[in-house]
């Protein structure tokens, strides 16, 4: 719904209420006016009918006077005027005087004389109601007032009729009264006409007794009583009725005097709100276009233009046109402020664009540093997979160089072993056999022999063993058996040699040691020997000391000890690598052996879950190696068989 | 009792010679054979009750001689020594020789030997291995 129909709308209903409000209250306020006026009117013309009828009454009861206090009356009825009748009372005479009968009386009430004519055929008529009836005492004077009489409405036959009787008197209207004399009309339908003419008015009376009368008429008769007020009600549109009692010369109600008169006052009353309402409407019309054309020229023009400026620019996105702005007025100045945001938004907007470019660069640079970095690093990738297949190349190579040394070297310990073996056996065969034909000098350099072959011997066995431990062919066993063999077997493998370098000997064994252990027999031998072959090999002066201890629940040890010129510092954890002697440094001090048996060593320890230290304060006072083992207490003794 | 001998196999001569020597003076009478295949034919028509065995030989290796002697029961009361450089291999045939002697073989093993094996009949019949 646009500004200019709502506006439409609200003004339009605001007028009609307006209008509806003014002209229901004119309605009400000039409406009541005009039914009082015509209630006023219709009062006043009922009260003159009314006041009409009292005149003829009182024109009636005069002329009666005239006619009674005349002194030819008064003989004629004392009976002393006989030519009184056809003197005075001609047919004329009570057409001229409207009356339609007259009655004389004397004082005994006998009818001295009456007659009775219709007025509109002018002739003389029979008595139109019984003489004897009550009318008589009904009219008759009161004998005490001579000068009063009797005047009214009366009604014979349901018909009203016009009545008044007076004493008959002299001229000087003097008693004593002969008589009474009554005059009387109808008020019928040619006198009523003729009153209407008269007083320009529309009337009927209409008998109260009446059982025909309308029902609402009798209401209104019986609401009304004894009252002379006026009742005034409108029958239609087009007429309005006045009602009014009549009462009878005995003051009872007798007749409703209903005047009809023409609604001309109401009618009017409503043209003038017709034309009122009219003008009030194109009062509302002529304001609506006024304010329309107005509020479109100083507001909605204004605006519809501000909105369509707005749209067009909406529509083509051309930010640089303007909206309409000229004026001072508050819709001048949202134009003016709309103006100052179109070209506020289009500075951002291009601020934005610019940003946008500069970021599109940045992303397109820092897209081309990704780029270049990712093919590095694919680049590095691919070294790097070439790199580690000649890694796996090499390893398998040198993977294959050890299996292939350990098979070389186990073809060449077999190829040495086996001519070494003749060699060791001829020898302690010349031993035994010659022995005691030996002198002590061929005796000493077959001992020469016979240990340099135990030593050649002895070093390619470890050759072998530190190969095959690389090699990772050793199996580790574990089987229960005596300790004591271990001890024994080391006794009689190395106490020769340290006697025969002339080393003390010493072995112990911790009591807390179970005589069964769980493990590698020959291993530990091993192990043991070269430790205890190492001690001798590097001790001139001194002893060996062997001793087996228990270190807790779960551990063991063997501790080797000589009184050699111990390690230095500095060679502490090279003397278990392998081929370590190799760089000459400790061989050219100790000038013997290549140091395979403390490799052996620590290989083996480890394999069999324990390890290897050395315990040397380097400066003459020997070394003591001590090789920890996991600890397996053996469950029988007698299980285990020899050999 | 009958005088022991036994089968000395192995390749190299001045080896054999040196244990069939030093088993001599141990009262043992031996015969010297130095292939296997000639091992298998001796085998087959005699029952020495020792065979000194070397793991390493021409033709038929030492293994296959010892399986050919456990599996003929002829041969049950023939005690089988096995000797050799080899000590992983050596380990490894314990159970089925009935002495393993890895080389250098020594003197005063080679001389204990039959006493060893063959304990004196006043103690315990000679059985077979365990």
């Amino acid at each position: 719904m646009t500004l200019r129909r709502k506006t439409f709308f609200v003004i339009s209903a605001a007028l009609a209420g307006f209008v509806l409000l003014l002209y229901g209250a004119s309605r009400l306020i000039l409406l009541d006016s005009y039914h009082q006026l015509e209630a006023n009117a219709v009062i006043a013309d009922t009260e003159r009918i009314a006041k009409t009828i009292a005149d003829n009454l009182d024109q009636l009861g005069r002329t009666t006077i005239d006619w009674a206090h005349w002194d030819d009356t008064y003989e004629f009825v004392r009976g002393e005027y006989d030519d009184y009748v056809s003197d005075n009372l001609g047919d004329e005479v009570l057409v001229n005087l409207g009356l339609n009968f007259m009655i004389y009386q004397d004082n005994d009430g006998r009818i001295v004389f009456s007659k009775f004519v219709d007025l509109e055929e002018a002739v003389e008529t029979p008595p139109s109601f019984a003489l004897e009836t009550d009318i008589l005492q009904a009219l008759a004077p009161d004998p005490q007032n001579l000068l009063g009489g009797t005047t009214g409405i009366f009604k014979v036959d349901g018909r009203p009729l016009l009545v008044a009787s007076r004493h008959i008197l002299n001229s000087q209207s003097e008693g004593p009264s002969e008589g009474t004399l009554i005059f009387g009309a109808y008020l019928n339908e040619v006198r009523v006409a003729a009153l209407e003419e008269t007083l320009n008015s529309n009337f009927n009376l209409y008998d109260i007794d009446d059982p025909a009368l309308p029902p609402a008429w009798q209401t209104i008769a019986a609401s009304l009583g004894a009252s002379t007020e006026v009742e005034v009600q409108p029958v239609s549109e087009e007429s309005v009725s006045g009602y009014r009692i009549l009462t009878d010369v005995s003051g009872r109600p007798s007749y409703l005097l209903k005047v009809d008169l023409p609604r001309t006052l109401y009618q009017q009353g409503l043209t003038t709100l017709q034309y009122f309402l009219a003008n009030l409407i194109l009062f509302g019309l002529a304001v609506i276009v006024v304010t329309l054309l107005l509020m479109n020229r100083i507001v909605l023009g204004r605006l519809g233009g501000l909105h369509a400026g707005v749209m067009r620019i909406r529509g083509t996105g051309d930010l640089s046109l303007s909206v309409e702005a000229a004026g001072t007025d508050e819709i001048a100045g949202l134009g003016r402020v709309l103006n100052d945001l179109f070209s506020e938004v289009e500075q951002s907007r291009e601020q934005l664009r610019r940003f946008n470019l500069e970021l599109e660069r940045r992303v397109e640079e820092r897209t081309e540093d990704l780029a270049r970095v990712n093919r590095t690093l694919q680049e590095e990738v691919i070294e790097r997979e070439q790199a580690q297949v000649q890694l796996a190349a090499a390893r398998d190579q040198a993977m294959e160089a050890l299996r292939l040394k350990a098979q070389i070297l186990a073809n060449v310990s077999h190829d040495v072993r086996t001519p070494l073996n003749v060699i060791i056996l001829r020898c302690e065969m010349l031993k035994h056999e010659q022995g005691v034909f030996l002198e002590p000098k061929q005796k000493k350099l077959l001992d020469t022999i016979l240990f340099s072959a135990l030593e050649l011997l002895h070093f390619f066995n470890n050759l072998l063993e530190q190969s095959q431990t690389q090699d990772n062919t050793l199996k580790i066993k574990h089987k229960p058996f005596p300790l004591q063999e271990l001890t024994r077997d080391i006794e009689i493998l190395m106490q020769p040699l340290a006697e025969k370098k002339g080393l003390g000997w010493h072995v112990e064994v911790d009591p807390e040691l179970p005589a069964l252990i769980i493990g590698d027999q020959a291993r530990l031998k091993q192990v043991l020997g070269n430790l205890v072959d190492n001690a001798i090999k590097f001790t001139e002066v001194g002893e060996i000391a062997v001793r087996l201890e228990r270190r807790d629940v779960e551990e063991w040890a063997m501790i080797v000890s000589d009184t050699g010129p111990g390690i230095a510092e500095e060679d502490r954890n090279l003397i278990f690598d392998a081929f370590w002697q190799a760089d000459g440094s400790l061989t050219r001090r100790v000038n013997r052996g290549v140091g395979l048996g403390l490799s052996i060593v620590r290989e083996l320890a480890l394999l069999m879950g324990g390890e290897v230290s050395v315990v040397s304060d380097g400066c003459g006072m020997g070394s003591t190696f001590v090789v920890t083992l996991p600890l397996q207490v053996g469950e029988t003794k007698e299980e285990v068989v020899y050999g | 009792m009958d005088e022991l001998w036994g089968l000395i196999i192995e390749d190299d001569a001045d080896l054999a010679s040196a244990f069939t020597e030093v088993l001599h003076f141990s009262g043992l009478r031996t015969e010297l054979i130095q292939n296997g295949s000639l091992a298998l034919e001796i085998l087959a028509n005699s029952e020495p009750d020792l065979v000194l065995l070397d793991l390493h030989l021409p033709e038929v290796s030492g293994p296959e001689i010892l399986d050919y002697i456990r599996n003929d029961r002829r041969l049950a009361g023939t005690k089988v020594v096995i000797v050799t450089a080899d000590a992983v291999r050596a380990k490894q045939l314990e159970k089925t020789a009935d002495l393993v002697m890895i080389k250098p073989i020594r003197f005063s093993d080679l001389l204990s030997l039959a006493d060893r094996l063959f304990p004196p009949p006043q103690n315990t019949p000679a059985t077979t291995g365990e």
